[in-house]
Order: structure tokens, then C-alpha cells, then sequence
């Protein structure tokens, strides 16, 4: 009439599902990481190449510090820094060559 | 009993595995394509995948690049002046205007960025020695994502010039009435 324990096998269903509750989970976790767009957004990754965004890059090293102050006057002298340190951001887009350009993917660069 | 209880255990996983395998198919672009370019495509698959992954990394450096400095310039100029000018009792419609102009299209870029690296990404892993008419297709499909991604560009450097001037407007305003 009695019931015989089954703690050993109680245990073994309780760590196989915590198996299976924890591999579900970090599928989804990847899903979302993947779907979110993440993935390519993100330069940890051990095949992403990208020295620009390693701390010790000289891209950081010269990067504009500058933050103009939400207090304070609004005179010319404010406005004609504001518009020197604008310009120094603004050299630096011009700087990148022809972003995202058509030639990159073109027929004669592919050899099509 | 148990089994049955045990069922959505097992299921839930192979379930959310699926997400992940999930194909990518090229779209059926009208493509037209002579003998000589699917033979090119063929022969030269290989080295087409190196140019392609190249530029993958490049266009990875040049978004981070271009980021930073969006971001910079978002937080450190623009929406800093507005508030300024809020604090200063001088609001100014067109700048603040500019100010969420410049946010939403920081966003499009990203979005679109996402979007072309995904078409880029299935593009690689097409076979184009045995499939180069799919692989056209899909190499049709990243072009045009591309494209998008270099129009915000674009569209946010114009924002980024438009922005200067009202600046310069606002600072001709100021210094008249000093």
C-alpha cells in the first residue's frame, strides 16, 4: 500500500529538466540575439574584425571629448565653439571614403 | 502519465531550435544574366566570396565609425543646444524639428544596416558554383539594401549640414540682438 521513495529518480528528472529548461532558454536567448540584428552590431564577437572599436585604437585615442553644456548663455562666443567642434565631427564623416558606395558589390569588382 | 507530462519538456527546445536553422531563400528577382556572367560566377565563386567577405568587414568598420560619430554628435551637440536654448527661453522649431529628424534617421540607419548584413550574410552563404542564378538573385537583393544604407547616410550627413546652418542663422539672430 505504502509508496516506495523514488528520490534517486526524482533527482535525475529534476536535472534533466533543468538540461532542458536551460538549453531552451539559451536558444531563444541566441534567436533573439540573432533576429534583433545584434549579431551584427556587435564587434566581441571572436570573427568580427574590428579595430576601431578596441580601446587602444588611435580612432579613441584622437576621439572629440568635447560635450556642449545644456547650461549656461546662448551668445556668440558659445555658438562660434560650438560650431568649431561641430566642424571637427563633421571633417571627420568627410573623412570616410565614399561609404557603402555601389563599387564594393559591383559586377566588374566580383569578376561577374 | 509522467510521459505525457514530460512531452512539452522535449518539445519546447526542438521547437525553438527550428528558429534557428530557419533557411534563407534568394527572392525570384528578374534577373537577367548571360551565359558568359553564370560561368564567371561558376568559375570565379570562390574569390567572389573572399572580395564579399572583405567587404563585410570593411562595411562592419565603417558603420562603427560612422556610429560614433552620430552618436557624438547627437548627444554632445545637438540635443545638449536645444536644451540650452529651451533654458535660455530661445526655443527654436527648426533646430528641435532638425533634433528629431536626425534621431529618426540615425534609427533607419541602423535598421537598415541590419537588414543589409543579413542580406549580405545569406549572399555568402549561397553556392554560387552550383546555384548562380540564386545567387544573382540574392547578390540583387544586397545591392539594393546597400543602396538604402548609403542613402541615410546621406540623408543624415544633409541633416548634419542643415543643422550647421541653422546654427550660423542663430548665431547671426543672437549677435544682432546683443
Amino acid at each position: 500500500m505504502n509508496e516506495e521513495p523514488h528520490g534517486g529518480r526524482n533527482l535525475m528528472v529534476l536535472g534533466l529538466c533543468s538540461i532542458i529548461i536551460a538549453l531552451a532558454t539559451s536558444l531563444v536567448s541566441l534567436y533573439i540575439y540573432h533576429k534583433s540584428g545584434d549579431i551584427y552590431l556587435d564587434c566581441s564577437l571572436p570573427d568580427a574584425d574590428c579595430p576601431s572599436a578596441r580601446s587602444d585604437s588611435d580612432e579613441n585615442k584622437s576621439g572629440n571629448d568635447f560635450v556642449f553644456s545644456d547650461n549656461g548663455e546662448i551668445n556668440e562666443k558659445t555658438l562660434d565653439e560650438y560650431l568649431k567642434e561641430l566642424k571637427d565631427s563633421s571633417e571627420k564623416l568627410q573623412k570616410i571614403d565614399s561609404p557603402f558606395s555601389d563599387d564594393a558589390l559591383s559586377d566588374e569588382s566580383l569578376g561577374i | 502519465m509522467k510521459r505525457k507530462k514530460l512531452l512539452p519538456l522535449l518539445i519546447l527546445p526542438i521547437f525553438s531550435a527550428s528558429f534557428l536553422v530557419s533557411p534563407v531563400f534568394a527572392e525570384n528577382l528578374s534577373v537577367s544574366l548571360s551565359n558568359d556572367q553564370i560561368g564567371n560566377i561558376s568559375t570565379n565563386c570562390s574569390s567572389i566570396k573572399e572580395t564579399l567577405k572583405r567587404a563585410q568587414n570593411s562595411d562592419r568598420n565603417t558603420r562603427l565609425s560612422l556610429g560614433r560619430i552620430y552618436q557624438n554628435v547627437l548627444t554632445n551637440f545637438i540635443t545638449p543646444l536645444n536644451v540650452r536654448l529651451v533654458k535660455n527661453n530661445l526655443f527654436d522649431s527648426s533646430l528641435a524639428d532638425n533634433q528629431s529628424n536626425f534621431s529618426k534617421n540615425r534609427e533607419t540607419f541602423n535598421h537598415d544596416y541590419v537588414t543589409y548584413s543579413k542580406d549580405l550574410e545569406a549572399l555568402i552563404a549561397t553556392d554560387c558554383k552550383t546555384n548562380p542564378v540564386d545567387f544573382y538573385s540574392q547578390l540583387e537583393k544586397t545591392r539594393a539594401s546597400r543602396k538604402a544604407v548609403s542613402n541615410d547616410i546621406a540623408t543624415l550627413n544633409n541633416i548634419l549640414l542643415k543643422h550647421s546652418k541653422l546654427v550660423v542663422n542663430l548665431k547671426n539672430t543672437v549677435g544682432g540682438t546683443e
